[in-house]
């Protein structure tokens, strides 16, 4: 196949091929948001509360955490029934459904519940799990849950990526990462820097009657 | 022969047959669950209605005890058909736990199947009263749960209990909704053929105590064998499962259950229990490394330096082999003693070779399946001739005995319970002792080299079993750790040996087997297909 040159003309508009206004408006844009800021956060300053919500911020991160979504995806847990048994009955259908092979689980006859089956040990390597939800999607018996928040599972060593079933029945308290606050608890870490948490951003709400809105309109 | 139709397709049957199995000729398996092709018909569960036109008339009746006639026409798919398994479906589930999640059976459960295809998903929502509860979890034997409420009263476990051991433990009490099995007064279900009970439950109402909950059967794989518990040689199937191997299972258990394969000639649908509950030897205290004496210790070795070692050995016996003698073990195969046949009796001419011996145990038989001869394989080494030496056949200990043998070759079997007290003075007179050995055990102080075999499972052979039937079972996985097929160790052996007599080769196996043994030429792809014997899984 031959080599062709093409000569491809600037069909640009005289405007646009001039794009001294353009960076003059995104500029315009920029200072625009930085004298707000600066005047919200003055205001704020003299202790008004509407002013400063307005204002951007940043957030520092890990030491202070943005709340999440509340339907992301995050680790997982294992619920229980109000005497303290998990919910999980070892039917392995997670087990089954996961694209990673990352859950192993050693089912046990249980002689006191009325499931006779229980797991022995439910073990969930994270270093395997991609995240996907399908366990949570599979589960019949709506044992396994992704809501944690919890997205910080890293870790230096291969075996403490494995949850095991006393992880997952108590996810713990949400910790934050970093040398010297190292499994202490977020809320408790914070006065020390000289921060205060910051309140005001509430999760998302999550539009719940979505659905039944979709279904009458559907319906009519 | 009459002549029906079925679903449009002519079928020629037997007079007498019943309609289900005319639709089975045509592949049409119509749902039932009550209905056992190794018991006799019951008619109670009344899911297998077919919409039959005989005489002009149409009827919707039972398929399992409709009898087959000339001009029949017979519909497995009508509306009328669909209405009443439909009904049937919402009877059986009326009372039903559904607690698939944890029972045993889900993935391979009639009532599952059937409830996917006819099953009312809105029943529940209708339904006017609680369910019926039942007890659960009652162990009814030795190796058989029962769940009353997962029952939908076939009766097949009665009837077997009833018709194949005669032992009448289990029966129906109440009627109705209340219906249910129960054990018969002062009686437990621990008959020799209790497991087979699990088998045939259409659903997960009798599970083994043994499996239960050891792993969920869609994990597992499956590989046609033959049982190497008795001379029977009934054909079964090796459940197993190797997905999970990236972490070690907590007994590293590969093989997870075994089940009776149907064979009209040899065991029909069942199996003993003994059999059964015998796979657990093959993943249990294995020998997984060969082993090498140095002082009082045995050490593992690699295979390269423990032939090297073995082979080195033997050639001192090339030039008087009279002194020579091997041991072979009827649990071998027929491709093994063959091996073993060719290479030290033909090659190296070993003065003293046999495969059975005084003082080894013996069960005894019963009138079902059970043989005492509780070695797969002794008629296949009858047939390749394998006994050599002056001795009588049994007796070559005697020539232990007697001080003339300086070398032993063992496959398999335990020196100390074949000799009993004498056993270190017998062998300390010994030049050589080598040992070929699938497990672990106490090896009598001479034992020189140990060299780790395989099990069935894990090689491809056949078994030739006391009426002569020469019947081939599969590979189910890789032997465990450095263990390999004795078959592969012996042409190696020969190999390195490089003996006059030539070396031995899959093909002078084969040939030595096809003359020896009837039929052997008869099996078709060796370690898949058994001879004379049709190839229909069990019917559940």
């Amino acid at each position: 196949m031959a080599t062709r040159f093409v000569n491809i003309e600037n069909k640009l508009p005289a405007s646009t091929a001039l794009y001294y206004p353009a960076i003059a408006g995104g500029l315009s844009v920029t200072i625009g948001h930085f004298l707000k800021n600066m005047l919200y956060h003055t205001i704020g300053l003299f202790g008004n509360k509407g002013a400063r919500e307005k204002a951007s911020f940043t957030l520092q991160y890990p030491e202070v955490m943005r709340p999440l979504p509340r339907r992301l995806r995050t680790r997982h847990r294992i619920k229980v029934h109000e005497d303290g048994r998990p919910k999980c009955t070892a039917c392995m259908l997670c087990e089954t459904a996961c694209p990673d092979f990352c859950i192993y689980i050693t089912p046990s006859e249980h002689d006191d519940s009325p499931e006779e089956k229980a797991p022995l040990e439910f073990q969930i390597d994270l270093d395997r799990c991609c995240f996907c939800g399908f366990c949570v999607e599979a589960c019949p018996k709506d044992a396994i849950h992704m809501d944690t928040q919890i997205m910080e599972t890293s870790s230096d060593r291969r075996e403490n990526m494995v949850l095991r079933l006393q992880d997952l029945v108590d996810p713990g308290p949400v910790v934050v990462s970093g040398p010297e606050f190292a499994g202490k608890d977020m809320h408790k870490v914070l006065p020390h820097l000289g921060m205060r948490k910051l309140d005001h951003i509430k999760p998302r709400r999550i539009d719940l009657s979505y659905r039944e809105r979709q279904a009458t309109e559907q319906g009519s | 022969m009459i002549t029906l139709n079925v679903n449009g397709q002519e079928v020629r049957v037997e007079p007498g047959t019943k309609v289900i199995e005319a639709c089975k000729q045509v592949g049409e398996v119509v749902p039932h669950f009550c209905y056992h092709p190794g018991l006799s018909v019951a008619g109670n569960c009344r899911m297998c209605m077919v919409e039959i036109e005989e005489r002009g008339r149409t009827r919707v009746d039972v398929a399992c005890v409709a009898v087959a006639s000339e001009g029949m026409v017979v519909k497995t798919e009508s509306e009328g058909v669909e209405d009443a398994r439909r009904g049937v479906m919402e009877f059986l589930l009326l009372n039903h736990p559904i607690d698939c999640p944890y029972c045993d059976c889900a993935g391979e459960c009639k009532l599952q199947d059937y409830y996917m295809e006819w099953g009312d998903t809105d029943a529940g929502s209708r339904r006017m009263t609680l369910p019926v509860r039942k007890p659960k979890r009652q162990e009814i034997g030795p190796n058989v749960m029962l769940d009353s409420e997962r029952c939908v009263m076939c009766t097949r476990c009665v009837r077997f209990c009833e018709e194949v051991t005669g032992t009448n433990e289990l029966g129906m009490r109440e009627r109705g909704s209340h219906n249910v099995l129960h054990l018969e007064e002062g009686k437990t279900l621990d008959n020799p053929y209790a497991g087979n009970v699990v088998d045939i439950c259409p659903v997960g109402a009798l599970t083994d105590r043994d499996f239960r909950f050891n792993r969920r059967v869609w994990f597992l794989k499956k590989q046609d064998s033959i049982c190497p518990g008795c001379s029977r040689g009934c054909n079964t199937e090796i459940h197993f499962d190797l997905k999970r191997e990236y972490k070690r299972h907590e007994e590293s258990k590969r093989v997870h259950r075994l089940k009776p394969r149907y064979n009209e000639q040899v065991n029909g649908w069942w199996m003993c229990d003994e059999g059964r509950y015998g796979y657990h030897g093959i993943d249990r205290d294995r020998l997984t490394w060969p082993m090498l004496r140095s002082g009082d210790t045995l050490g593992p070795a690699d295979w390269d330096l423990a032939m090297e070692a073995v082979s080195s050995e033997l050639a001192h016996f090339v030039k008087h082999p009279e002194s020579l003698g091997v041991m072979l073990h009827p649990d071998m195969s027929n491709e093994a003693l063959c091996a073993a046949g060719v290479f030290f009796g033909d090659t190296l001419r070993a003065g003293y070779m046999d495969y059975g011996f005084e003082g080894e145990p013996y069960g005894e038989d019963d009138e079902l399946l059970k043989k005492a001869d509780r070695h797969p394989n002794r008629k296949g080494a009858e047939l390749l001739g394998l006994h050599r030496g002056s001795q009588p056949k049994g007796q070559m200990l005697n020539a232990l005995r007697e001080g003339n043998l300086r070398a032993l070759v063992v496959f398999r079997w335990d020196l100390p319970s074949l000799l009993g007290e004498e056993t270190e003075q017998l062998l300390s007179q010994l030049r050589y002792l080598l040992v070929l050995d699938t497990h672990n055990r106490q090896w009598p102080g001479k034992a020189l080299h140990v060299l780790p075999t395989a099990v069935y499972a894990e090689q491809a052979g056949s078994f030739t079993n006391f009426e002569g039937r020469v019947q081939a079972f599969g590979k189910a996985f890789e032997p465990t750790g450095e263990a390999r097929d004795e078959v592969e160790i012996l042409v190696e052996l020969s190999r390195r040996m490089n003996l006059k007599g030539g070396v031995l080769g899959g093909n002078n196996i084969q040939q030595r087997l096809k003359d020896r043994l009837p039929g052997y030429g008869e099996i078709q792809a060796p370690g898949r297909s058994v001879i004379h014997v049709s190839k229909e899984a069990a019917p559940r």
